[in-house]
């Protein structure tokens, strides 16, 4: 069994708490770098996939994970940063990282204003309240078509930075990776900073941290805020990537798809938004191989991929709700607890359901 | 000039009367369960294909399909709450979102698979005709729509006064425990409520068809439920008509003088009142001990 004792505050707020981990790490950067050398461009390009997802994933467990607000329309703020950084880039000339940043920054006042609303509103009606948000924002877009083209969509030049044109795949890829690794590690210090902490208390119990002198509005807001802003740095990525974006790329699905993420890969961790990320991206190669196993009079309907992504996550609430995150750790705690392992050390307390009083 | 503004105000109030019924189908299970429903656009499209497939393919005379359409969709609604949402009591509520987003998901795929992603052409329910009343001049359909809410809501008032059933459902919503208590069987009530609301949607469904066409799509119509709900207040079936005849109003208002946000007016009103009254109209405002 392993323990990690933890005597003063600076054990507490450590990066990792088995130094061990830092290897690991560095062995991952290292496996990240050779990909490109033995992966195909197609293996590549998922991979890159998994990278915007990623960082979509560090925004909404940054909102979600942390801070406990709840947002239905995180497709806006990432559609927010696409237009926007594809304006700053063609219409006004800027050069791609200062445009990728302010794109994040726009994102980001968005977010702002989105936030405003958070300060009253809980759960469900938060969560209401970010939809209605991103269905104007979404006809925002589909209507100021002299900006941004209407429904016939905008076209996006290549990303380059200096001259350095980033036109191939392996060079994307790359660019990607280092904003993923930048965007991971800023999260991970936001999450045990006393920022981080701040939020967490705002999550379990808004009065009580309140009570405790933590401005609640302050970090209310400006988690909406950070949070649109990675979305928007994502957002950015993607539209230099697919070179072409039209409304229909950010629709309410990809908002719900956005949370699957999160829900799969595992609320609590940036670990989890990386698992998220990478689900996302191979999901849909797995879901092809499962249909060409089905009969052949099922081969090519419509909406079956949809159905069986709907089917894999009603499994993961059902059954392991904490997400592959949550799996790793319960593996991990059975090895380390080997033969002392109880069988219902995991199972769920039997809750009433409601819990207010009114 | 009036006359015209009345007219798109009861066009309008017909068409809020459908997304009434959708959102009383949203907050009877939210006020029973806390389950928050995301798949009741999805309920309220199959229902009317249910009915279309029985009239148009078995050649059911109307009333019996529009029966038979009723009655499966409450075993579905019952079904859905028994097998897949009994097991997440007590979950946060992202999970029972997604989990409802992803019913409303494969509801919506399987009919696309069955019926096909285009419009398909609905028997008639009622003859399409001007119904006139007071000087102003209605259709037909909403007339209808309008009809049937009222009919409804009526039915509900009672049941929810009168009946035994009712009454246990309302000792439910106060407090499950207590209810528990009582002998009340709250698993049962659980049911019940997602099969009552399933039933409101098929009907919301059904009075639908003459205006708006049948299709798959028709699911998006049902997202408008979500803010009608919240507008009114969550728990308050008062709130969830007027919430529903308020989207509907303006939105239908906003496509005749301000076409421009048609789209968005209902959005921003929504946001509107919520920043005023941030639990809605009806809402009561729930304390909470820490």
């Amino acid at each position: 069994m392993r323990i990690v004792l933890k005597r003063e505050y600076n054990d507490y707020i450590k990066v990792f708490d088995r130094p061990i981990k830092w290897c690991w790490v560095a062995l991952l950067l290292i496996l990240l770098f050779f990909i490109p050398f033995f992966g195909g461009t197609y293996f590549l390009s998922l991979m890159t996939m998994a990278g915007f997802y990623t960082i979509i994933g560090l925004s909404l467990i940054l909102l979600t994970g942390l801070a406990g607000q709840i947002s239905l329309g995180h497709a806006a703020f990432y559609a927010v940063g696409a237009y926007s950084s594809c304006i700053f880039v063609s219409k006004l000339g800027l050069p791609f990282l200062l445009a990728m940043i302010l794109s994040g920054g726009v994102a980001c006042m968005v977010g702002l204003v989105v936030g405003i609303p958070s300060l009253r509103l809980k759960d469900l009606y938060l969560a209401i309240a970010t939809m209605a948000m991103a269905f104007i924002i979404e006809d925002v877009i589909t209507k100021w078509e002299s900006l941004t083209g209407g429904t016939f969509g905008l076209s996006v030049p290549p990303a380059s930075i200096g001259g350095f044109v980033f036109d191939t795949e392996p060079k994307y890829y790359y660019l990607v990776m280092v904003i993923v690794v930048i965007t991971m590690m800023l999260a991970k210090n936001i999450q045990r900073s006393g920022y981080g902490r701040a939020l967490a208390a705002l999550r379990e119990s808004e009065i009580a941290s309140q009570a405790m002198g933590i401005n609640v509005t302050y970090y209310k807001i400006s988690i909406f805020g950070l949070s649109a802003f990675y979305a928007g740095i994502a957002g950015s990525l993607y539209a230099h990537y697919a070179g072409f974006i039209t409304p229909e790329n950010f629709t309410f699905l990809l908002s719900i798809n956005f949370l699957i993420l999160i829900i799969v890969g595992g609320l609590g961790s940036v670990v989890g938004a990386v698992l998220g990320g990478l689900y996302m991206s191979l999901i849909p190669e797995g879901v092809k191989i499962i249909t060409q196993m089905l009969p052949g009079f099922l081969e090519g309907i419509i909406g079956l991929d949809l159905i069986f992504y709907a089917l894999i996550l009603l499994a993961f609430i059902s059954y392991q709700p904490e997400g592959f995150h949550g799996l790793w750790l319960k593996m991990k705690f059975y090895w380390d607890h080997f033969p002392l392992y109880k069988k219902g050390t995991f199972r769920k307390e039997r809750k009433f359901y409601r819990k207010k009083i009114k | 000039m009036v006359v015209q503004l009345l007219e798109q105000i009861g066009a309008g109030i017909g068409l809020g009367s459908v997304y009434a019924l959708v959102a009383l189908g949203f907050v009877l299970i939210y006020k029973a369960t806390e389950v928050v429903n995301f798949a009741t656009g999805a309920l309220m499209m199959l229902g009317p294909f249910l009915f279309y497939s029985l009239v148009v393919f078995f050649h059911f005379p109307i009333w019996l399909g529009i029966a038979v359409s009723i009655v499966c969709m409450a075993m579905l609604g019952a079904g859905i709450d028994r097998f897949i949402l009994r097991g997440l009591l007590g979950e946060p509520m992202l999970s029972i979102v997604l989990a409802t987003l992803a019913v409303g998901i494969i509801i919506d795929c399987v009919a696309g698979i069955i019926w096909g992603f285009e419009p398909v052409a609905a028997p008639e329910l009622i003859p399409n005709q001007a119904v006139r009343l007071v000087g102003i001049t209605l259709s037909s359909a909403h007339t209808l729509t309008i009809v049937v809410l009222t009919l409804l809501i009526i039915m509900l008032f009672i049941f929810f006064r009168h009946t035994k059933i009712g009454i246990a459902m309302q000792a439910t919503a106060q407090n499950q425990f207590s209810a528990y208590m009582m002998g009340i069987n709250v698993g049962g009530v659980f049911s019940l409520s997602w099969a009552i609301s399933a039933v409101i949607c098929c009907i919301a469904g059904i009075v639908l068809i003459p205006i708006s066409s049948l299709h798959v799509h028709m699911t998006h119509i049902g997202l408008m439920a979500f803010p009608a709900a919240i507008l009114g207040g969550l728990s308050s079936i008062p709130g969830a008509v007027v919430g529903g005849l308020i989207i509907g109003l303006t939105e239908n208002l906003a496509s005749y003088y301000f076409p421009l946000i048609k789209d968005s007016l209902p959005f921003i009103v929504l946001i509107l009142v919520l920043m005023i009254k941030p639990e809605g109209i009806f809402g009561i405002h729930e304390r909470k001990k820490v």
